[in-house]
């Protein structure tokens, strides 16, 4: 556990809940990984937590992995600079996501549609994506990793680059 | 609904970057971004290792793996469940996929930094169709927007289209003017080029251009040691590249001067 690294910086916080590209890694009991796109992301007030989205269509083996074990990753990274981040924890809490998280999932997805035009992705197509109904995870975070396309990915973002996750 | 791995071309050009979920031999999940997916046959794929990096460690550990892969025009989402068989650091599949990332790199000055260390080759277990990921386009938008408003027809209709065109040339300044305008017209490529060697391989000589405001024709190129066009021109095997501004984006990120500012931005993060 890097406690250093909690609670997240304001900084930190604003990067992760601009409408970043967004990545849910899970596995099941018998260590089958699963991937799936994530559809909003928020820091929960304490600055120790996320609230991760994550749809129901898609999502099936996701919330089975959660429900069985609560591993979780998420990789957030910007398309414009490639600037990433990866954070790890465990699930403390899953329920439906509520109107309200509506609103905020939609807003995730206006922000994500701006950052991808200027990569050639048309917002006629990715306001297209899916994004309800969804469920709402919170996840204690435990480890989070700067993954920036590079040699030092992996660098764990706590204490001067002390870690080396690779 | 369960694809045909070949049917999914499109989604191994490497325009959208796919998504690798692995997990270690103590049970912590990671999921990361993966430059290229490539498709080796109906059963088998290879991903590409620049770094030794977690995936690829995980990959070691416990062999299971699963992929997210886009379609770059209708954004569908494919998942493939894997397993890691070999790595390969020779041969076809690994020379194929070391080129592209040759390219990449040596556009940004960053040949033998950004490299291909393995083609890590996969079973593919399984292939879903992720149901749901993105609506249909509505009646009034184009369902393809990323081709022409027409693009009409599929690939071999539209090659049969291009052939005739050049078939009717009476010279080859024509041939090669109708060849572009076809590939326009037909594949909406905009922009195009025909370079010819000239000077044993030293330099490249512009036979044809299409859609640049100004006639290039003539123009000579120098081909460097390790230039962009090195890489493009001097492997025997047709090179695509998915595009520019993205490969420069991702070196630059890679390289040392935008790094250390990105390293700077990451500093603020703490």
């Amino acid at each position: 556990m890097s406690e250093s690294i909690l609670p997240l910086s304001a900084g930190l916080s604003a990067f992760i809940e601009s409408g970043l590209s967004m990545l849910i890694g899970t596995r099941g009991p018998d260590l089958t990984p699963e991937s799936l796109r994530g559809v909003g992301i928020a820091v929960t007030k304490d600055g120790r937590g996320l609230t991760v989205f994550v749809p129901l269509r898609g999502g099936t083996r996701t919330l089975a992995n959660l429900g069985d074990n609560g591993r979780i990753a998420v990789t957030l990274s910007r398309p414009t600079t490639h600037e990433t981040i990866q954070i790890k924890g465990v699930v403390a809490r899953i329920e439906d996501a509520t109107e309200d998280d509506r609103a905020s999932l939609d807003r995730y997805l206006e922000a994500f549609s701006r950052i991808l035009t200027p990569c050639g992705m048309p917002a006629t197509v990715t306001r297209r994506l899916v994004n309800w109904p969804a469920v709402a995870v919170t996840v204690a975070i435990e480890d989070v990793f700067v993954q920036t396309p590079g040699p030092r990915a992996g660098t764990r973002l706590a204490g001067p680059l002390r870690g080396v996750h690779r | 609904m369960t694809p045909r791995l070949e049917s999914l071309d499109r989604c191994f050009q490497g325009i959208m970057p796919g998504a690798i979920a692995t997990c270690d031999a103590s049970g912590v999940p990671n999921i990361s971004y993966v430059s290229q997916v490539h498709y080796i046959d109906e059963r088998h794929v290879a991903l590409s290792c620049q770094f030794f990096n977690k995936t690829r460690q995980n990959l070691d550990e416990n062999p299971l793996a699963c992929v997210e892969l886009y379609d770059p025009v209708t954004w569908e989402c494919y998942r493939l469940r894997l397993r890691f068989d070999h790595s390969e650091t020779s041969g076809p599949v690994f020379e194929c996929m070391s080129a592209r990332i040759e390219a990449i790199a040596s556009h940004t000055g960053m040949s033998g930094v950004f490299r291909l260390l393995s083609a890590d080759v996969c079973e593919v277990l399984e292939v879903e169709w992720v149901a749901d990921f993105i609506l249909p386009p509505r009646d009034d938008e184009s369902g393809t927007p990323l081709f022409a408003d027409d693009a009409p027809i599929n690939e071999l209709r539209g090659l049969q289209l291009v052939s005739e065109r050049i078939n009717q040339a009476k010279d080859l300044d024509t041939l090669l003017s109708n060849a572009l305008a076809a590939l326009d017209e037909v594949f909406a490529f905009r922009h195009s080029m025909i370079l010819v060697p000239e000077d044993g391989r030293h330099r490249l000589v512009t036979l044809a251009s299409h859609g640049y405001p100004s006639q290039a024709v003539g123009a000579e190129v120098p081909v460097g040691e390790r230039s962009f066009l090195a890489m493009v021109f001097l492997p025997t095997h047709a090179l695509a590249m998915a595009s520019k501004r993205s490969a420069r984006s991702i070196g630059e990120s890679v390289s040392p001067q935008p790094r250390r500012r990105l390293e700077c931005r990451a500093e603020a993060w703490r």
